[in-house]
């Protein structure tokens, strides 16, 4: 080992595992503890994060490996066995732990005491950290540390990990645990049990070895194979677990439910004995039933009414917040994009490695930085939230409403956020622990109007959409369209929804268990961490694959960008530049003038050179685009989206704005011979629009059904590179994202078709 | 009169001993790991789906699905 800080010959870095209820201050206790910390991506195949952070303790060297947060060591799906993998050590791609540290909520001792109790039966040293103590002395609770430790056997340390008191004991506790070698009193559980353990034991190993691989299954394992009857062990593939083995599995539990032991429930009656008898005595609680601030502000803060309109009201205030500040900052990293993309443009010399960077690398890094703003701002206001613990009161007043749905009050802050930006919305849906809620709210989150769609909106109803307005100017036509667009995304949202829980991802609703924590002043500290942690991991997790797509559209646009082509166009206005030559020449050889008057005719002539050069850079660049690989693949593409009432410009500016749907406001400019640089406010690129004409006719390209049909087009697609690439990585599969993109485009291409055909029975074309 | 009845008919203010659970085994399960199970007592704070319990000194929202049966038995209310 090449490190110099180790300083004790010979010692090796020592693993701990992290383990603890959610909520318990796991990760608090994680970022407390560790002074480098590392994300390093997920554990294969599974969405679980793998986060590992190290610490130096009088020269040794720890490894903090933070499990996610979990009651319980049953597995029942993928991402749950993990955390037992890597505790026994089974998951090869991280060290197997030398100890556990199990954080506790001293607050909730009885519930969390469950956990510890699992934990000490996988024979490792063990550490019990007793979390939240101010909490705990607030309720009341009176503990016997001394006592408490006697009994669990295994060291036991107070902590308030969010003020950092008690860390340095911990830390000074660390180097001696790894000594400790006997662990824990055995648990209660019935001789029966044993036995059933003890036989199972031996019908895996038969098992095993008659399939010539001779590998164990740890106890916990063969014990949690009796007692999790539907759970995850039972399917994972596990050396000796044959369905001859299994039969046995079933035969045994009959067996414990005659003797008076049914399964799941010896469980419970086990741990929960465990636990009250390590908990007597050691534990003196006052009264659990006093009214205390949260329960007083609960009862305004969760009523059906009064709490429904202040959660509104907070609403109103974040999205409020997102528009005031995100906006203006978006805009100016477009502008400092956009002047340096300038700059380039201004030193460099024409060619493919300037388009490239300025076009092509800029763009794409502008298309990433521009999610920053929402996704901080969003992320601040819900760390805030969640950090007064008001969250949990949130998802409890909406849980009624998606319940309907399908969904639990938990999908509802995901959802909402989406409407500003799927991205930080999508990123929003960790804290559903359901795994299929979790995605069917990230398969439907990007249906939500987010603001990038706003100005394909803008452009197309301000040059369609007839400025009719009733009402007295209170009700415009204009601003229907608008509302039924974002009708349009929410209700197709539900219906996919209610469509996905009913099919692909179909199964018992689970019962729904949210805790309700005490409100607490948040801390800023906490806060700032989480808002910065989700925005590097945007950054980190979806940058490089905008960037590439962004390149990658780039070429397309560019290549093959023959030379000799902008000369062919630069000759056809040879006549028109020469002609304004010979008008200036005149105007010089004119004697008959006053000088005024020739300095007003010379400006004339200087403003239409600029006017016509102007004209032929954009006629450069159309012709440059219209041959290039990207608008082939709109000519490929023009029989399939002809009858949306798309010609094949249309459809090349869709395919361009692929890495994002705003994109297609500045292709559109760039195809219809506006040149670069127009924005949605544009009136001549409205007006270039409204006068555009299919190739060889005087029939207009556009109209009011053919706008409609993009606008719904867009409402519904999955134009957003930013979206696929953060499902990729939240579900850590390329599946789901390939899904997404699939079901949304299907659904916007029948959408437009639908609008556009409907459209064309009423306007008659 | 019945002396059992299902958690969430119990009133708001109302406690109850929970006698059983009845359902699915791993949903069942999931229900004793987070510190539902026979002979623990419940208190109603809101009634209603979702409804709001308190449970050894915590508060919980919960919200049962149509698998589930659990059966109280009602003791004093407030
Ligand atoms: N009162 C109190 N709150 C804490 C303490 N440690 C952490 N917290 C808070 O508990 C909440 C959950 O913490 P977090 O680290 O996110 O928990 P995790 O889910 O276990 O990772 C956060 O709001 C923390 O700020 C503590 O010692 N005392």
């Amino acid at each position: 080992m090449s490190s110099a800080v180790e300083t004790r010959a010979g010692s090796r870095t020592v693993t701990i595992a992290l383990l603890g209820n959610p909520n318990t201050g796991k990760s608090t206790l994680f970022n407390a503890l560790a002074d480098v910390r590392q994300h390093v991506g997920n554990y294969p195949g599974v969405t679980v994060e793998k986060k590992i952070g190290h610490v130096l303790v009088d020269g040794q060297r720890f490894a903090l490996v933070d499990l996610p947060g979990t009651y319980s060591l049953a597995p029942r799906s993928p991402d749950e066995m993990v955390t037992v993998d890597v505790l026994l050590g089974r998951q090869t791609d991280v060290a197997a732990p030398d100890v556990i540290l199990c954080v506790v909520d001293a607050s909730k001792l009885e519930r969390n005491l469950y956990l510890v109790s699992q934990a000490i039966e996988l024979g490792l040293p063990t550490v019990v950290v007793l979390n939240k103590m101010d909490v705990a002395s607030e309720h009341g609770i009176e503990l016997d540390l001394a006592l408490l430790q006697k009994r669990l056997g295994v060291p036991v340390i107070p902590l308030q990990a969010d003020r950092r008191i008690g860390l340095e004991s911990l830390k000074q506790e660390l180097p001696q645990v790894i000594e400790q070698t006997s662990i824990a009193s055995e648990l209660p559980f019935p001789d029966a049990f044993r036995q059933e353990v003890v036989r199972l034991q031996s019908d895996l190993q038969d098992a095993s070895s008659q399939a010539g691989s001779g590998a164990t299954l740890p106890r916990y394992l063969v014990e949690r194979l009796l007692l999790d009857q539907g759970g995850y062990v039972e399917q994972a593939d596990l050396p000796g677990v044959t369905s001859a083995v299994l039969e046995r599995v079933s035969e045994a539990r009959a067996r414990l439910a005659n003797a008076g032991f049914p399964v799941p429930a010896v469980e419970a009656k086990t741990r929960y004995q465990w636990v009250a008898q390590m908990l007597d005595g050691a534990v003196v609680s006052r009264s659990d039933d006093r009214i205390t601030l949260t329960d007083r502000l609960d009862q305004w803060l969760m009523h059906r009414v009064w709490g429904t309109a202040l959660f509104i009201a907070v609403m109103v205030v974040v999205f409020q917040s997102i528009f005031t500040w995100a906006i203006p900052l978006m805009d100016l990293i477009e502008k400092v994009i956009g002047w340096l993309s300038g700059s380039i443009s201004a030193v460099m010399a024409e060619g493919a490695l300037r388009s490239l960077l300025a076009d092509g690398v800029l763009a794409g890094v502008g298309s990433v930085l521009v999610f920053l703003p929402q996704i901080l701002i969003l992320f601040f206001f819900i760390a805030l939230l969640e950090e007064c613990g008001y969250m949990a009161r949130a998802a409890y007043l909406m849980d009624r409403l998606m319940y309907r749905v399908g969904l639990s009050g938990k999908s509802f802050i995901p959802l909402l956020s989406s409407f500003a930006c799927a991205v930080p919305g999508i990123m929003s849906t960790r804290v559903i622990e359901d795994r299929r809620d979790r995605l069917v709210t990230i398969l439907v989150a990007p249906l939500m109007t987010c603001s990038a769609r706003l100005p394909v909106y803008t452009l197309l109803i301000a040059a369609f959409i007839p400025d009719q307005r009733w009402l007295g100017g209170w009700l415009g036509l204009q601003g229907m369209t608008m509302l039924a667009l974002y009708l349009l995304g929410m209700v197709t949202a539900v219906l996919a929804a209610w469509l996905f829980k009913r099919t692909l991802l179909r199964g018992q609703t689970p019962a729904f268990i949210m805790e309700l924590p005490h409100y607490r002043f948040p801390s800023l500290r906490t806060v700032v961490r989480r808002m910065l942690e989700n925005g590097w991991a945007f950054l980190s997790g979806a940058g490089t694959l905008i960037l590439v797509v962004a390149i990658l559209v780039w070429a397309a646009a560019y290549f093959p960008h023959p030379p000799e082509l902008g000369s062919q166009v630069r000759a056809g206005y040879a006549e028109q530049l020469a002609a304004l030559e010979q008008r200036e020449q005149g105007l010089q050889d004119q004697d008959d003038l006053s000088e005024d008057q020739r300095q007003a005719a010379l400006d004339q002539l200087l403003e239409e050179r600029g006017e016509l050069r102007a004209e032929i850079s954009s006629a450069v660049a159309a012709a440059y685009m219209e041959q290039s690989y990207l608008a082939r693949a709109g000519y490929f593409i023009e029989p399939v989206v002809r009858p949306l009432g798309w010609d094949w410009r249309i459809g090349c500016a869709v395919i361009a704005s692929f890495p994002a749907r705003e994109v297609v406001v500045g292709t559109l400019g760039v195809i219809y011979h506006l040149g670069e640089g127009e924005d949605e406010t544009s009136e001549s690129l409205r007006e270039t629009l409204r006068s555009a004409t299919w190739p060889g006719t005087e029939r207009k390209v556009f109209n009011v059904p053919v706008a409609l049909s993009l606008m719904v087009f867009f409402a519904l697609c999955a134009q957003c590179a930013a979206t696929l690439a953060i499902i990729r990585r939240e579900t850590n599969s390329w599946a789901w994202p390939i899904f997404t993109f699939v079901y949304m485009t299907s659904l916007a291409y029948v959408g437009a078709l639908i609008t556009y055909q409907t459209g064309m029975l009423f306007v008659g074309g | 009169m019945s002396a059992f009845l299902p958690l969430f008919r119990l009133a708001a203010g109302q406690i109850g001993e929970i006698e059983s659970i009845s359902g699915e085994p791993s949903q069942v399960h999931r229900l004793h790991e987070l510190g539902l199970y026979q002979g623990i007592k419940v208190t109603m704070i809101r009634s209603g789906t979702p409804c709001v319990i308190r449970l050894a000194g915590h508060k919980l929202c919960f919200r049962q699905n149509d698998g589930l049966d659990i059966q109280v038995r009602p003791l004093a209310g407030i």
